[in-house]
């Protein structure tokens, strides 16, 4: 029930009120795992989703993954699936359940279109106008906690079934999520200018990472 | 920029706190049109309208309007200071219309484009760097809502102070160049955030050489197809884990 509550909320920040970015994978994800008793363990996912969504824009009213609910499932089926298997469990439920929540703002926003629609055409009014927006935002926030109770259910159901079947260490674990992460990172440079633009500045940050990494 | 017009008009700070929800309707109507118009109800109320006069204000401002969310409150308050000193509705309309591409386009640019991804990758970097969970939650949340919060009241305040004449402002504050700033600033942290990866995460594995290489692969990959190669990686991680899982022994 808590975690319904903190989906629907996160899903308020993304869009309806606020837009403080505490729906962004890393913040959710270790608030999720705060709330769940293990912040590292939630932090790791987060960041981890977080790559996945780090170069999406939602310019001009787009349809993009929605991350705030899904970061709550993520952590939480991590957590219920324990070990190796939860960091890709959780990756993958994450990723589901983000695309799932994007694709239900569509139908939200089509249906606020509509009680517009018939206020516009009817009698329209001050009071009218603020009782249809404050339950498109009620709206909002029902929609983010079932898209979370959905996902928690079904993600805990599979992670307690398919856990055990993991095969893969940790290291080969996270090699395969980063490298898949590494094209997100990829089109990020190229979202910040591109190659040409930016080689200088990105080739003296990749020097600095990897002689960070050493040290 | 007239004196007849205090730039702080009764009902301000009540739209201010409204502009937090601005897009709480958002709909494919009218787009952010009737966030609009429920942000300019104090002001309304504040110049004494009320009843039908009060409603047939407010349905003026449910045309289509979009903007980045950030950057609504520079048509706001210009608004709002063109109603106040009487400005004819038609001219008003003119303005919002003329102004929101440059408020979206900009907003777009500066926030999701540059600062967001760049207040990002600076948190990444603290959390490879294993300072505790809260210390890159809460540098992101701090340094990425300062320049929120400050560029809405920024935009908020201009323009309250230069109604329709806000747009000379904007020009002005060559937000663009604020865009490029964090665009560097971005590059910088994604190269370190990659070269931490591809040394300490994916060489850490014994195959180390081939991973790093794939890693690479897969960075040239995002870089030359940009947004098109995004969901089909996302899929194929998926996929892969999925396999690999539906396979492997109990």
């Amino acid at each position: 029930m808590s975690l319904a509550l903190l989906g629907g909320l996160l899903a308020l920040d993304a869009t309806s009120v606020g837009q403080f970015m505490v729906s962004r994978p890393l913040i959710a994800g270790t608030l999720t795992g705060w709330w769940l008793g293990d912040p590292a363990l939630g932090l790791e996912i987060g960041a981890i989703l977080e790559l996945f969504h780090l170069a999406g824009v939602p310019a001009g009213g787009s349809r993009v993954p929605e991350s705030g609910p899904a970061s709550v499932v993520a952590v939480s089926v991590a957590m219920h699936a324990g070990g190796v298997a939860g960091l890709a469990l959780g990756l993958v439920a994450g990723l589901a359940v983000s695309e799932i929540g994007g694709m239900t703002v569509g139908p939200h926003r089509h249906m606020v279109a509509r009680f517009l629609g018939r206020i516009e055409a009817g009698s329209m009014t001050a009071r009218k106008l603020t009782v249809v927006h404050l339950s498109s935002v009620l709206l909002d926030f029902v929609r983010g906690a079932v898209v979370t109770v959905v996902g928690l259910s079904v993600g805990g159901w599979l992670s307690g079934v398919f856990a055990s079947r993991w095969p893969l260490p940790y290291e080969t674990t996270v090699a395969l999520i980063l490298v898949g992460a590494c094209a997100h990172l990829g089109a990020l440079l190229r979202g910040f200018g591109g190659w040409k633009s930016r080689r200088a500045i990105f080739l003296v940050g990749l020097v600095a990472g990897i002689v960070g990494a050493y040290l | 920029m007239t004196d007849l017009e205090p730039t702080r008009p009764p009902g301000w700070m009540s739209s201010l706190l409204r502009q937090f929800m601005i897009q709480g309707s958002w709909n494919y109507r009218s787009m952010l049109g009737s966030g609009f118009a429920f942000c300019m109800i104090p002001f309304l109320r504040k110049r004494g309208l009320s009843g039908d006069e009060l409603d047939d204000a407010v349905r003026s401002h449910m045309d289509t309007f979009n903007s980045h969310p950030y950057l609504a409150g520079v048509a706001l308050g210009a608004v709002a200071r063109m109603e106040g000193s009487g400005t004819e509705t038609e001219t008003i309309e003119r303005f919002k219309r003329a102004i929101q591409g440059s408020l979206g386009g900009l907003g777009d640019l500066l926030i999701w484009g540059a600062w967001r991804p760049a207040t990002i990758l600076l948190a990444l970097v603290l959390a490879w760097a294993g300072t505790p969970p809260w210390v890159p939650v809460c540098v992101f949340l701090v340094v990425y809502n300062g320049g929120h919060l400050a560029l809405r009241w920024w935009g908020y305040s201009r323009g309250l102070q230069y109604g329709k004449d806000v747009g000379v402002q904007l020009r002005m504050a060559h937000l663009s160049r604020l865009a490029e700033r964090a665009f560097s600033g971005g590059a910088l942290l994604l190269g370190i955030l990659l070269g931490v990866y591809l040394v300490s995460r994916l060489a850490a594995e014994d195959a180390g050489g081939l991973w790093s290489f794939a890693g690479i692969a897969t960075f040239g990959l995002g870089l030359r197809f940009g947004h098109r190669a995004l969901r089909g990686t996302t899929l194929i991680v998926a996929l892969v884990i999925t396999l690999l899982t539906a396979l492997g022994n109990a």
